[in-house]
């Protein structure tokens, strides 16, 4: 509703996993609300392009799911990080600060381009 | 290697896709379900809530779409879809399918067993790890040129074991001929005396028993009889002739030349080492001891395996050092240019090689590769058939092509899947002609000679499998690209608008067919062409003049059993005078005996000299030649083999002088030595320095025989030539009957063996037929390349036929309206023929130029007959001519036959 950006792929994969890190285990739907809330309103995610997102982040190990019931009683399946994941979250955190930090250097001219 | 794992579990993901599509079903349906309570607390309405939810879940097609793509892996899903569906697109057509297995799997059945033959019998002759670290040692001598002697002496191979040497292993054998006591006589098997470790180098186990243990040697007198009782390990031929192929025969004795050995084991058929299938046993021995003061034979060969991390060249300087030990006693006799002396300033040393080049026989090298070239034509013809035929059925699927692309299929994709339709043909070609590869092994082995080294088995092994996948990948790519690409070119809006399969996008693909047929064409005649001058070849060979009248005409070879005839004190084993003389003695009785003997025309005799350098009058060069003792006067040899004479007189016994001898010499000989010139009269004398010079004049020149090498000329049997021949014992008899020689056989035996009774039966061989079996091989190689070439005329005619056919049947529509316009039908005749004589026209027309070009490889196959022979040019394109206009004339008919009525009508 209203004009939201759209998500890179690969950032997604990282918000899901720092989002069930927060949150402990959620289903899909939560998952997708909880991303919303958090970039605070400004990304929009297709819900659908969650689920793909979630399947590779399942092969490749770093979050498993379950059946579950949900609060109202639904059957809805859970996802659950990983030791792996935590473990990815900090690689590609640490990542991101070194690529920020890099690109802050270049956006902020005034802080010694010597 | 998350990755890995992510790899591993998409691979998982391939099965039991329905119950994970009913899960994404659920997953799906309970996140709308979620949120659209969430959106009814929000206070939306049912109808609101429901609709929000779906518009923010997005298109769920897609969703799944993108799901499965990473659940499973697309590339290897849409081939196993594709494979399906290609293989229920084969099913709906047998006809196509099975003439397109079978062409394919004749080729690949053929092409398989003939790689497996090349493979197991030139390429890679030797099983076992690191063939090529087997190598074989000779000595040589270092004169200005580098001369080889092919083996070692006696001391030499002494000094060789004494070591060090940078071998791991070694061995050694020697050429060994034993005596088989049978009914008619005595037998001469030939055999191998070898070091206990012989078959452990090669790596080649017996079929049952065992071979020599390191102790099991013997020794062996200097005639080449071992000295005490041994083992023997029989070869496969041997064990079914003596032993019927009783596999009970380990531990049975047998007796040879006087001697018992005990059968300890049994060699698979194919192991045929040294000398091809004639090698009939191995003995252990010891190494040889030569009696001192006679030159030694350089008749051991030595075979050696380098020690891991030598090279070759190391191997080889470290011999050169052990080569400087070799003292004056290991100089060989016979081994350089007899009658030169030794000369002390040559250096004697070894020399390595890679044992590999044993194993090269260039005769049937070319043999079979020609023959790969051959099946390799089949192929390709097979191949244009098989993507005309593809290319046709696929303008028929344009609609369905169409359709597929509007739904979204790429062109890589449609042309994905037509090739892997094309592949999967070739596939199933490939399966059924790899059961059709050992029945073609059986006939193909059979073209191998008796003689020819092997040390393996010949069998679809790793390698042949691998050429064979090569083979089929490699005939489906060919046939399968171009469908594959005109199948990606659809062009969506016209091929949706056609009503049925005619059209404009008929033509371009007719072109290219075209094409095909003209490049099928042409393979097709190149292929004729070479079996016609291979045919050609070998009848001028089969017509061949051998040089003298084998009918009735017998052959045999007389050894005389020297050793009878020495005087008890001499027995270190050399012939002495007097036993050559008694030799000559026997010889005449025998002579004698055979003359008075009813029926027969005449006898004769050969007995070889040896060779020698000479030096011809007025000529600065030496000429190696060799000299043939014959018999004259009552025994001439040319009178009773009917050699022709050609100039000249034939031999008396006068011409046996001393000072200066009387020749005749072949028809080569006269051509080689005084071309252009009259043979009769010249002259030429022995180097000197070799013991007395002698001097020779040419008498008389005779037509060339076959059997014998050109540069040899013949002297009368005399006094004069006897001292220098040998062996003395040794002589090969012509004698020719009045009527079917071998009913004289007998009569023969009966007369030898009345003059010496212990010598070995002689074994009269016919001489038509030794002239039929050297041909024997070449005739049945012929057969199988016409029945080649018969195979690929027959696919060409089938192409040519397909494509008018179907050129005929897009033309329907064309052809009614032109007969509706007034056309008649021999008009319609010749539109069709006309197309068809474009076809063949253009395809014999590059077949030409390509015949021109490719026959000049086959130039050293083909005996008297130029690569560009025009009989068998003319003969070949006659033949792919008539066979195509045949071709044409069914689907010409039909174009007459055509009704304009029911033809404007057809759809």
């Amino acid at each position: 509703m209203g004009n939201k950006a759209e998500v890179w792929q690969g950032t997604l994969a990282l918000m899901v996993l720092k989002t069930l890190e927060r949150t402990g285990p959620l289903h899909g739907y939560g998952i997708a609300r909880q991303i919303e809330r958090t970039s605070a309103d400004v990304l929009s995610v297709n819900y659908g392009t969650l689920y793909p997102a979630l399947l590779k982040l399942e092969q490749e190990g770093y979050i498993t799911s379950e059946w579950g019931l949900s609060e109202s009683n639904r059957k809805a399946r859970y996802y659950t990080l990983t030791r792996a994941g935590r473990k990815q979250i900090d690689k590609e955190t640490q990542e991101w600060e070194q690529m920020t930090a890099i690109l802050a250097r270049f956006l902020n001219p005034k802080e010694g381009l010597a | 290697m998350r990755r890995l794992r992510g790899w591993m579990m998409r691979i998982a993901g391939l099965f039991n896709r329905e119950a994970k599509d009913r899960e994404l079903n659920e997953e799906l349906g309970s996140h709308l379900q979620l949120h659209i309570e969430d959106n009814l607390r929000s206070g939306m309405t049912l109808e609101e809530a429901q609709r929000q939810a779906k518009i923010q879940l997005g298109a769920i097609e897609s969703i799944k779409e993108a799901y499965r793509d990473q659940r499973g892996l697309p590339v290897l899903e849409t081939l196993i879809q594709d494979l399906r569906f290609g293989a229920r697109m084969l099913a709906k057509a047998p006809g196509f399918t099975a003439i397109a297995v079978l062409t394919l799997a004749l080729g690949v059945g053929v092409s398989t067993a003939l790689y497996s033959v090349v493979n197991g019998v030139l390429l890679h002759p030797i099983p076992g790890a690191e063939p090529d670290r087997l190598v074989s040692i000779e000595l040589c001598a270092y004169d200005g040129a580098e001369r080889r002697s092919g083996g070692v002496t006696a001391p030499a191979l002494d000094i060789l074991l004494a070591g060090p040497t940078p071998f791991s292993q070694l061995a050694w054998w020697r050429n060994l001929e034993l005596d088989l006591r049978t009914e008619e006589g005595l037998d001469e098997l030939t055999g191998t005396a070898v070091s206990p470790n012989f078959f452990d180098v090669w790596g080649v186990l017996p079929v049952f028993g065992r071979t020599f243990a390191r102790d099991e040697k013997t020794t062996f007198s200097s005639e080449g009889v071992p000295e005490g009782d041994t083992k023997i390990v029989l070869s496969h031929t041997l064990w079914r002739s003596l032993f019927g192929g009783d596999p009970e025969v380990l531990g049975k004795s047998i007796e040879l030349s006087g001697r018992h050995f005990t059968v300890i084991g049994v060699m698979p058929s194919y192991f045929r080492f040294p000398w091809g299938s004639h090698t009939k046993f191995w003995v252990p021995a010891e190494p040889p001891r030569w009696p001192t003061g006679r030159s030694p034979d350089a008749n051991i060969s030595v075979l050696a395996r380098l020690k891991t991390g030598t090279t070759f060249q190391q191997a080889q300087a470290l011999l050169d050092v052990t080569g400087w030990r070799l003292g004056l006693e290991a100089v060989p006799n016979k081994t350089w240019v007899v009658g030169k002396e030794w000369n002390p300033k040559k250096r004697l040393g070894f020399a390595v090689q890679p044992v590999l080049s044993m194993f090269g026989d260039t005769d049937l090298q070319r043999t079979l590769f020609c023959f790969l070239g051959a099946v390799g034509f089949f192929l390709l013809i097979a191949c244009a058939n098989i993507a005309n035929l593809t290319l046709a059925r696929t303008e028929q699927r344009q609609q369905e092509l169409a359709v597929r692309a509007a739904l979204g299929a790429g062109r890589g994709r449609l042309a994905r899947q037509v090739l892997t339709e094309s592949l999967l043909l070739a596939g199933l070609g490939g399966l059924v002609g790899l059961c059709l590869t050992p029945l073609c092994l059986g006939v193909m082995t059979s073209l191998i000679p008796q003689q020819t080294v092997r040390i393996r088995a010949v069998g679809v092994d790793g390698h042949a499998l691998g050429f064979a996948v090569l083979v089929c990948l490699a005939t489906g790519l060919i046939f399968g690209l171009a469908p594959a690409r005109h199948a990606g070119g659809t062009r969506l809006a016209e091929a949706l608008k056609q009503a049925g399969s005619r059209g404009t996008a008929g033509t371009a693909g007719g072109r290219y067919r075209g094409k095909l047929v003209v490049l099928e064409v042409a393979l097709t005649l190149v292929l004729l062409v070479g079996a016609g001058l291979m045919v050609q070849s070998l009848v001028r060979m089969l017509r061949l003049n051998p040089g003298f009248d084998p009918k009735n005409l017998m052959v045999t070879k007389l050894f005389l059993p020297w050793q009878r005839y020495q005087p008890d004190n001499t027995s270190n084993g050399s012939r002495s005078a007097s036993s050559d003389a008694t030799c000559d003695a026997v010889f005449a009785q025998i002579h004698d005996r055979l003359a008075a003997a009813p029926g027969l025309e005449g006898i004769s005799f050969l007995r070889p000299v040896g060779r020698g350098e000479y030096l011809i009058e007025g000529q600065s060069a030496p000429v190696e030649l060799g000299c043939l003792a014959c018999g004259v006067g009552a025994t001439d040899l040319f009178r009773v083999q009917r050699i022709p004479l050609l100039a000249g007189r034939l031999l008396t016994t006068g011409d046996g002088r001393t000072d200066l001898g009387g020749v005749v010499i072949n028809e080569s000989m006269a051509r080689h030595l005084w071309p252009g010139q009259n043979a009769v009269g010249k002259r030429f004398r022995s180097t000197p320095g070799a013991g007395d010079s002698e001097a020779y004049e040419v008498v008389g020149v005779v037509a060339d025989t076959y059997d014998r090498p050109s540069g040899v000329f013949y002297v009368p049997d005399s006094p004069a030539a006897h001292w220098k021949r040998s062996p003395r014992y040794f002589e090969t008899l012509y004698v020719r009957t009045k009527a079917e020689p071998s009913r004289f056989i007998p009569l023969l035996n009966k007369e030898i063996k009345a003059v010496e009774p212990s010598m070995r039966a002689p074994e009269f061989g016919l001489c038509s037929r030794a002239l039929e079996e050297s041909t024997q091989g070449q005739r049945t190689y012929l057969a199988y390349l016409m029945a080649f070439a018969a195979a690929a005329l027959l696919v060409s005619a089938i192409g040519i036929y397909g494509v008018l056919s179907y050129s005929v049947a897009q033309r329907t529509p064309e052809i009614g309206i032109r007969m509706a316009l007034g056309a008649g039908r021999g008009k319609m005749l010749g539109l069709v023929l006309g197309e068809g004589v474009r076809l063949i026209g253009g395809g014999v027309a590059v077949g030409l130029l390509a015949a021109f070009w490719l026959t000049r490889l086959l130039r050293s196959q083909l005996y008297e007959v130029s690569p560009t022979d025009p009989a068998a040019l003319l003969c070949g394109v006659f033949v792919v001519v008539g066979v195509g206009l045949l071709a044409c004339l069914a689907p010409a008919v039909r174009a007459t036959r055509i009704d304009p009525m029911t033809a404007l009508r057809q759809p």
